[in-house]
């Protein structure tokens, strides 16, 4: 597939994540995965993503820490980022620091592709990475 | 203090069993201030406790040594059965010391036989009431600040435990979403499609059944002392509440009714918590009421008022008994067995639906027992005032 889009997952839950990159590989993304922040750095650093989605809070740096690093070192990439479930504090923490995308867990497959395509069509349509 | 209380005439109770000692209180009160006070005197502890449980009393004044109790004994027995009463001890110059280890326990004051006169009867007496009104709201405000640090620690801890299940209940729901996409056409080979499908469906809503239970459990018990208004809606509201008992409710063979359409768009601003706080508790009351019933139900609606919304919990029980219903919002009231309830449920409730500015009541109307929380939908109280609000 020329046009497969890429998304790097940010979880430290082994299941978590490989059940995720099933849900994802099926719908036709390539996936790859990282299983804490520094990891994640490192393949941002190496290779050019689409789409990162992340947990908010890993061992280390956590969710919103990474997504203010991918903002300092001008990556190009959209930022779906992963709460509990009823976390209105951290949703608004996020949406306040401008990610461009944020789930709660446990979603279901729909909202996780739904999510995924509502920030691949702004980037069809050329919108700004960071909300100010 | 309150200046109301004391144009009515406060109502004494006097234990005393030698008739000398109970005319020269009766006079001494009567020379100081006449039509103030209303005694009625009894000379046995079985007396006392008789008169005590039938009609109400401002204050008891009790003599330590009678026919059938003495000592500190007399004492405790009344203030265990009665612990809402001020008590002012008479003692003997023999007896001082036993009067003092009373106060101690918790009786307001004491006066020593042969040294009393009339205006110091009187100041005691006073004194004793306000005192031991002080004493019930230290007691109140004690019970709700052990209970905002119960709820407070329950909700630290819902809290982390809804980031530790969430994460693997995820990790089901996505697994058991690649599953349906895998064996679809396997089941419709197999031609067992329909139960194939239906487990995969079960384990999926299984999941979500147990999502749904942690965030209300994390909604219900986060401390919102100072949390702000926010808009909820009531069909949340309400589900949250069921979701945290509708199991129990399940066991003991309790229909439960949502009149769903009832709720139908409804938003109210509130502290989301607080009021499924209140809806829980009402709810767990109905719940322990009828449990022995033949017939046994709750039901929930809500009514739409204009200005405010009114949530309405009947269920199969005959009503509130008309002489408790005045009690059953004060603390530590409770009808329940020992061990059940704390009596601490509808006063907190009470509270709670207060500083939402609306008000919590019996339906004496209904011939079912029936609750109504009258809540306004717009609180008019900002951010800033409630982080000003003393609590």
């Amino acid at each position: 597939m020329i046009d497969q889009k890429k998304i790097l997952l940010v979880e430290d839950n082994d299941e978590f994540r490989k059940s995720l990159k099933w849900i994802l590989e099926s719908e036709g993304f390539l996936v790859f995965e990282a299983e804490n922040a520094e990891h994640a750095k490192n393949v941002l650093n190496l290779e050019q993503m689409d789409v990162v989605i992340s947990d908010h809070q890993m061992a280390g740096i956590n969710g919103p820490q990474l997504f203010s690093w991918i903002l300092e070192s001008k990556i190009d990439v959209y930022f779906i980022l992963m709460t509990g479930l009823g976390d209105m504090t951290k949703i608004k923490q996020a949406r306040d620091l401008g990610v461009h995308g944020f789930i709660s867990k446990p979603f279901s497959k729909e909202e996780v592709i739904g999510s995924i395509q509502s920030v691949l069509q702004r980037k069809v349509n050329h919108e700004p990475l960071k909300i100010v | 203090m309150k200046t109301g209380k004391a144009e009515q005439p406060l109502r004494i109770l006097l234990l005393e069993d030698n008739p000398g000692d109970a005319r020269l209180i009766q006079e001494l009160l009567k020379e100081t201030a006449e039509n103030l006070f209303l005694v009625q005197n009894v000379t046995t502890f079985a007396q006392a406790v008789e008169v005590l449980a039938s009609s109400p009393f401002d204050v008891l004044l009790l003599d330590l040594t009678l026919p059938d109790s003495s000592g500190l004994e007399t004492y405790r027995s009344v203030r265990s059965r009665f612990p809402e009463i001020p008590i002012i001890i008479f003692s003997g110059n023999t007896d001082e010391t036993t009067a003092i280890t009373a106060v101690r326990e918790g009786a307001q004051d004491y006066l020593v036989k042969g040294q009393i006169d009339g205006p110091a009867l009187v100041r005691c007496i006073r004194y004793g009431i306000e005192r031991k009104e002080f004493e019930k709201k230290i007691d109140q405000m004690r019970s709700q600040h052990q209970h905002s640090a119960k709820m407070a620690a329950l909700g630290e801890m819902a809290g982390g435990v809804a980031h530790e299940i969430n994460t693997p209940l995820g990790a089901i729901l996505l697994t058991v979403s690649s599953l349906r996409t895998m064996i679809q056409p396997l089941a419709e080979a197999e031609n067992n499609k329909e139960t194939m499908l239906q487990m995969v469906d079960l384990v999926e809503q299984t999941t979500h059944r147990i999502a749904t239970i942690v965030k209300s459990l994390r909604a219900f018990s986060k401390d919102s002392s100072d949390t702000p208004f926010m808009d909820a809606e009531v069909q949340s509201l309400v589900e949250s509440a069921i979701s945290l008992c509708s199991e129990k409710f399940g066991h003991l063979g309790i229909t439960l009714d949502l009149n769903t359409s009832s709720f139908n768009g409804i938003s109210i601003q509130c502290r989301e918590s607080e009021i499924i706080q209140v809806l829980l508790s009402l709810l767990n009351n109905s719940r322990d009421a009828v449990e022995h019933f033949q017939e046994k139900w709750v039901k929930v609606s809500c009514k739409d008022l204009g200005k405010d919304v009114a949530f309405t919990i009947e269920d199969s029980g005959n009503g509130i008994p008309k002489e408790i219903v005045e009690k059953i919002f004060n603390p530590f009231f409770t009808s329940k067995d020992i061990g059940k309830g704390t009596g601490l449920g509808l006063s907190i409730s009470k509270g709670i639906v207060d500083s939402h500015g609306g008000s919590i009541y019996v339906d004496e109307t209904s011939k079912h027992t029936t609750f109504v929380v009258r809540l306004p939908k717009v609180q008019s109280i900002t951010l800033d005032d409630s982080l000003l609000k003393v609590s």
